[in-house]
């Protein structure tokens, strides 16, 4: 039986003990061996009777089981002191003084086991009741002053879960809203130009409006309506294929200066329309990025649209690619009036439009460009950041520079 | 063309919208049905426009800068007793009819007819001004059980509290009232109540809803306005 094994050991210990215990108040060897089997012996046959009580308890109370090792320690050194004095180590009336000593240390034990045994076990309680709640999905309650050392850890790995579980509930409520907005506002954006295109058209249709220079402003609306539309197609197009990964880079070594040439050129247009000055530099020589030319022509465009869009007719964009020891980078400055503190962290988000823009329907994009950015400059392991300065903001894509091994495009 | 019938006592229609191609359309459609017809695309300025000279009939876009639609269409509400139309671009159901909820009496979904919204627009301004003419023949208080309809005075109760009901869901109930125990359709209530057969049947249930919230002791388990499932509705004393 190997459960019999520690309390041989338990034994051993105490004779071995025992013996110590006697050279050092000076007993002979004799005695001193004598009083060890004495104490072994008595020890054997209480520790078996604790032993078989332990298995009685088996599933009980830790308080229980706690008392039980109390009344079997002081039961042990009873018994010792009784074998003792039968082999007249002990005089009787010293028996009895000792007999009193040994009922006043088992009360004394068991009280302060069951004390201890009612702490643990509502620190038990507490950690049950906690991963219940944790289990149903509810905020877990603050746990108390745990008793021990073990239910400590215990505690603290629970807390630790809880949190990990409530970051990941967060995020997903957050993706779960996005999304949701997402489709409010693609749904509300698709609908906008196509309204304006049913009235005209039908008001062509009915003759309500017949002057010749009327008519014709008619036509261009509804074509600019169209655009408009198909711009944002084209939008929902790109940001499906970046979510869904399937995104194919055709990655080409490419100068970053002329990428940003073309960018500012294209955008010309739209900055006079406004009267926003775009203002683009280069600083010196600039190293070859690896980059799928399309894309990243769309990363710049919608960074320069929304750059200008949210500058003030008479304000500047400016525009500038440099490279440090980590890459290249372009920046994107703009005199938006700079972001709140809260949305900083929101403008790459899926439809996120801010609160001004939101109300006064500024621009024609439904939120997706910027998410559309930074998706594409991901793919291109890259990063998109960006940062209040000045009177506006500044956004900046950075790019690593052109590797010697093959990068693998992924979506 | 109609007969423009502009003067002193030409009816106006508020028409607040923030897309410029839409608002001019709109415009054109009612000012050739004779209407004077105030633009606006703000709905703070519109508000305040409403409060100071009321107008006949409002179109309202949701999207709007200073105040939004839905809030402009309950603060109206709580003024005053005019026909409000709301236009939505909002995608979902919920989104669409919230404008109802708050007391409009009709919603159009972007992108709409303004040939459709006119006729509608006539047929709510035909059902106010004459409002009480079709009650005339008739014109004695209806009593259904516990439901009074007093149609002279447009005021109802029902246990013997007087009921706050909007210009339309007092014409549903009278409608519903007089022709107790009988069946209709959604359709058939848009063309009796409503004057006209283009609306969205959800209308009718919103409004049937918010008829019920009022009237019954226990909405959920309608004494009175009862469906008839997979036909319409139907009024018991």
């Amino acid at each position: 039986m190997r459960r019999l094994v520690p309390l041989v050991a338990a034994c051993a210990v105490g004779a071995g003990a025992a013996a110590l215990a006697g050279a050092a108040v000076n007993l002979s060897p004799r005695d001193a061996l004598h009083l060890a089997w004495l104490a072994g012996g008595a020890g054997f046959v209480v520790g078996c009777a604790g032993g078989l009580g332990i298995h009685a308890l088996k599933r009980r109370s830790l308080a229980a089981n706690l008392a039980w090792i109390a009344v079997v320690s002081v039961g042990a050194a009873a018994v010792g002191a009784i074998a003792a004095a039968r082999a007249m180590f002990i005089s009787a009336a010293d028996l009895r003084a000792l007999v009193v000593i040994v009922v006043a240390a088992a009360a004394t034990g068991i009280v302060v086991a069951l004390a201890l045994g009612a702490r643990v076990a509502a620190g038990s309680r507490a950690l049950v009741g906690a991963a219940r709640t944790i289990g149903e999905g509810s905020p877990m309650p603050a746990l108390p002053d745990l008793a021990t050392g073990e239910l400590a850890l215990i505690g603290d790995e629970l807390e630790a879960m809880n949190r990990n579980l409530e970051e990941s509930r967060q995020r997903e409520r957050a993706l779960d809203a996005s999304r949701r907005e997402l489709v409010a506002w693609v749904s509300h954006d698709l609908r906008t130009p196509l309204s304006g295109i049913r009235a005209m058209t039908e008001a062509l249709e009915d003759g309500v409006v017949d002057d010749p220079e009327v008519v014709r402003r008619y036509y261009r609306s509804i074509r600019v309506e169209a655009d408009r539309l198909s711009g944002l197609v084209d939008d929902l197009f790109e940001l499906s294929r970046i979510n869904a990964g399937a995104l194919r880079l055709n990655l080409e070594s490419v100068c970053l200066s002329e990428l940003v040439s073309d960018a500012i050129a294209s955008a010309a247009p739209i900055a006079s329309a406004k009267g926003v000055r775009l203002l683009g530099s280069v600083a010196g020589e600039l190293p070859d990025v690896e980059v799928s030319p399309p894309e990243m022509a769309r990363v710049l465009r919608n960074l320069l649209e929304n750059a200008i869009r949210h500058t003030p007719s008479d304000g500047a964009v400016r525009v500038e690619a440099a490279a440090d020891a980590d890459g290249a980078y372009v920046n994107v400055a703009d005199a938006c009036g700079g972001i709140p503190e809260d949305d900083v962290d929101r403008v790459f988000e899926l439809a996120f439009r801010g609160e001004a823009d939101r109300r006064t329907g500024n621009g024609a994009g439904a939120g997706l460009g910027l998410t559309i950015a930074r998706g594409i400059v991901h793919a291109h392991r890259g990063e998109i950041s960006v940062h209040n300065e000045g009177d506006g903001c500044r956004f900046t894509v950075r790019l690593p520079f052109r590797q010697t091994t093959g990068l693998e495009a992924s979506g | 063309m109609s007969d423009p019938n502009p003067g002193p006592a030409a009816t106006t229609v508020l028409v607040v919208e923030d897309d410029p191609n839409v608002a001019e359309v709109l415009t054109r459609y009612l000012r050739r049905e004779g209407y004077e017809v105030t633009c606006l695309d703000d709905g703070l300025a519109a508000l305040g426009l409403a409060l100071a000279a009321p107008p006949d009939l409002a179109v309202l876009d949701i999207m709007l800068p200073g105040m939004t639609g839905l809030e402009l269409c309950r603060r109206l509400r709580a003024e005053m007793d005019v026909p409000i139309i709301m236009l939505t671009a909002l995608g979902e159901e919920a989104d669409r009819v919230v404008g109802l909820e708050l007391g409009a009496d009709d919603y159009v979904t972007k992108p709409f007819s303004p040939r459709e919204l006119t006729a509608r627009v006539k047929a709510i301004l035909r059902r106010c001004s004459t409002g009480a003419a079709p009650v005339a023949e008739d014109s004695a208080p209806l009593v259904a059980g516990d439901i009074r309809v007093d149609p002279r005075t447009r005021e109802a109760e029902a246990r013997g509290v007087p009921l706050t009901l909007t210009a339309l869901e007092f014409d549903l109930l009278a409608f519903l009232a007089r022709h107790p125990r009988e069946v209709f359709t959604r359709e058939q209530l848009l063309d009796h109540v409503w004057g006209f057969q283009v609306a969205d049947s959800s209308t009718v249930t919103v409004h049937v809803r918010r008829l019920r919230q009022k009237l019954e002791a226990d909405p959920a388990h309608p004494a009175h306005l009862k469906t008839v499932w997979g036909v319409g509705y139907r009024f018991e004393a």
